[in-house]
């Protein structure tokens, strides 16, 4: 997830994300001066609570629930997940309190985060401040929905580091294109990829390996239980294909 | 760290696909990160274990608290998938690790050179990366990403058949085996109860790896997978205790102890509880993996399945081979 910070000796609000090794940190906007701290801090707090709702998205996919029936988990997920074409409108058009000071709060995490920073962007009534926070949340939900179909550029790469439910089948076949180019597992398993797809394709690999490792130990002229081979022993042969291969 | 050994069990005994197993594992990390138990069966069963691991070794406190210790998942919570990813590149690793121990260094001689050592590690090197990338492409149907081999097409290059003739044996009966038969297992143990010779299967073995194919190897590995998964159907019916007894006896006083102590330990793999407390002490390992078997046994991993199926089928199976049919495990393509 993205989370947002207030950069004081810049007066400026910051966004930062993790990727396979290290965080790296962009400007999102600059915070004009009479926007009182507690402010800035709401708006940082919101904004991070957003990207953790969105990003639970992903990793708790509808999919993975099982059922889809009206009420249960598997619904909730999908309710929420129909939602993120709505999360912008939902920060330029914030539900507001009523005369009567009453104020609807949504049940769906995403949309009432996203509720709750329109109210502070409301509230600083800044328009160059709402441009630049609104183009901030429509990159974060098109990050989390790029990272649904596999693709894990720009910062939807923050998703090597975290755990999903389920595997894209996209970023499994990238995984087995990895485990065929080095069998013994390249850093691009664990920089440029989704982890739990790479165990998948991982878990394949290290079956074949373990596959053959069995098949070749079950060759004769190897002790029964088993001389090491070492260098300068040339009295405990062992009979293995991968000498001569 | 067992994840390897855990995923391979699943994936092997279960025959689930890779994507079931690696994503139910990781769901119940998460679960076990969210404050929940997700297998409350597998919990109840781990704290038995753990109570009869202290009250057998648990000499004082320390070591009594020690294993009374239950983790509820093998998996790091804050980072399942990543902690996950970490132990199977690492299992990876190790069976490469393995293969280079296994391999043929005999083309050197005494007085070889330092680069002569290298060159030839090279070579193993390679030829563990090209045996895996085989067997991982003749598999990949599992991974979702090709499409499952037709069983009938593929009979013509992997059709081993191999005829067995004793030629240093005079005493031999020549057998004629179908290698890739589903009852090939059956064959040889009825061969072996026919001829009370136990040296047979050693003998396939052999002839197998004087064919000069690469189908050997994944011949020979399907043979050991189909002998162990009888062991597995066996383990599943929980079979008595007597009676994996009376079948290693049987191979004892028949054949002699040197038959009968690897055929225990695959009694061990069968379920017989006796025999896993033995390889638990052996090996270190309550659940031993067929990497860690094979390490154990050498070659005689698969002749020392048919030798306890040669024993039951003595002794339970009141001489008929066709006892051991209802074991025979089902291979689904």
């Amino acid at each position: 997830m993205t989370r947002y910070a207030v950069d004081e000796t810049r007066n400026a609000l910051i966004a930062t994300w993790d990727t396979g090794h290290g965080a790296v940190a962009v400007t999102v906007a600059d915070l004009p001066a009479a926007l009182p701290s507690r402010k800035r801090m709401a708006l940082a707090t919101e904004l991070s609570g957003l990207s953790k709702a969105l990003w639970r998205c992903y990793t708790h996919p509808a999919s993975a629930a099982g059922s889809a029936e009206v009420n249960t988990e598997g619904w909730r997920r999908q309710q929420t997940r129909d939602g993120f074409a709505e999360v912008a409108d939902h920060v330029r058009r914030p539900n507001l309190p009523d005369d009567n000071g009453t104020m609807s709060v949504s049940y769906d995490p995403v949309e009432e985060r996203a509720h709750r920073i329109g109210r502070v962007l409301h509230a600083a009534a800044d328009t160059d401040l709402s441009a630049a926070i609104i183009g901030e949340v429509e990159a974060e939900v098109a990050a989390v929905e790029q990272a649904e179909l596999g693709d894990l550029s720009g910062r939807a790469i923050q998703c090597v580091q975290l755990t999903r439910q389920d595997a894209s089948p996209v970023q499994v076949a990238v995984a087995d294109e990895i485990l065929a180019k080095d069998p013994l597992g390249g850093d691009e398993l664990f920089l440029d990829l989704d982890p739990t797809a790479a165990c998948v394709a991982a878990a394949h690999w290290l079956k074949a390996a373990a596959d053959v490792v069995s098949g070749m130990s079950g060759r004769p002229a190897r002790g029964r239980h088993g001389g090491r081979q070492h260098r300068g022993d040339p009295g405990d042969h062992a009979d293995g294909r991968a000498g001569t291969a | 760290m067992t994840t390897p050994t855990d995923v391979l069990e699943l994936l092997d005994d279960e025959n689930q696909t890779p994507t079931a197993v690696i994503t139910s594992m990781i769901r119940e990390a998460m679960a076990v990160a969210d404050g929940t138990v997700p297998d409350l069966d597998g919990l109840r069963e781990k704290l038995d274990d753990a109570e009869e691991l202290a009250d057998e070794h648990g000499s004082d406190p320390a070591s009594r608290a020690a294993l009374r210790t239950v983790r509820l998942t093998p998996l790091d919570p804050q980072r399942p998938a990543r902690d996950m990813l970490e132990d199977l590149v690492t299992g990876i690793r190790g069976c490469w690790l393995l293969y280079r121990e296994y391999a043929d260094r005999s083309d050197l001689d005494e007085d070889a050179d330092d680069q002569a050592y290298d060159e030839m590690d090279d070579e193993i090197d390679t030829a563990f990366c090209d045996d895996v990338r085989a067997e991982a492409a003749a598999q990949r149907h599992r991974l979702g990403l090709a499409p499952a081999p037709d069983r009938t097409a593929d009979t013509a290059p992997g059709h081993t058949t191999a005829d067995h003739h004793d030629d240093d044996d005079e005493d031999g009966v020549p057998y004629t085996f179908d290698l890739e038969a589903d009852d090939i297992c059956e064959q040889i143990t009825g061969a072996v109860v026919d001829t009370q010779e136990p040296d047979l299967p050693r003998q396939i073995i052999e002839q197998i790896l004087t064919i000069e194919d690469d189908e050997a190897g994944r011949v020979l590995a399907q043979m050991i997978a189909r002998g162990l998964g009888y062991l597995a159907h066996m383990k599943e019916s929980r079979m008595a205790t007597a009676e994996f007894d009376a079948a290693v006896n049987w191979v004892g006083t028949q054949f002699g102890v040197d038959y009968a102590g690897p055929a225990a330990i695959m009694a061990g793999v069968a379920g017989h509880r006796e025999s896993q407390r033995i390889l638990a002490k052996q090996l270190g390992v309550k659940h031993p993996t067929i990497a860690q078997l094979s390490d154990f046994l050498g070659p005689d991993l698969f002749p020392a399945t048919i030798w306890l199926c040669a024993g039951l089928v003595e002794t339970v199976g009141d001489g008929a081979v066709s006892w051991l049919q209802q074991y025979r495990p089902k291979w689904t393509a």
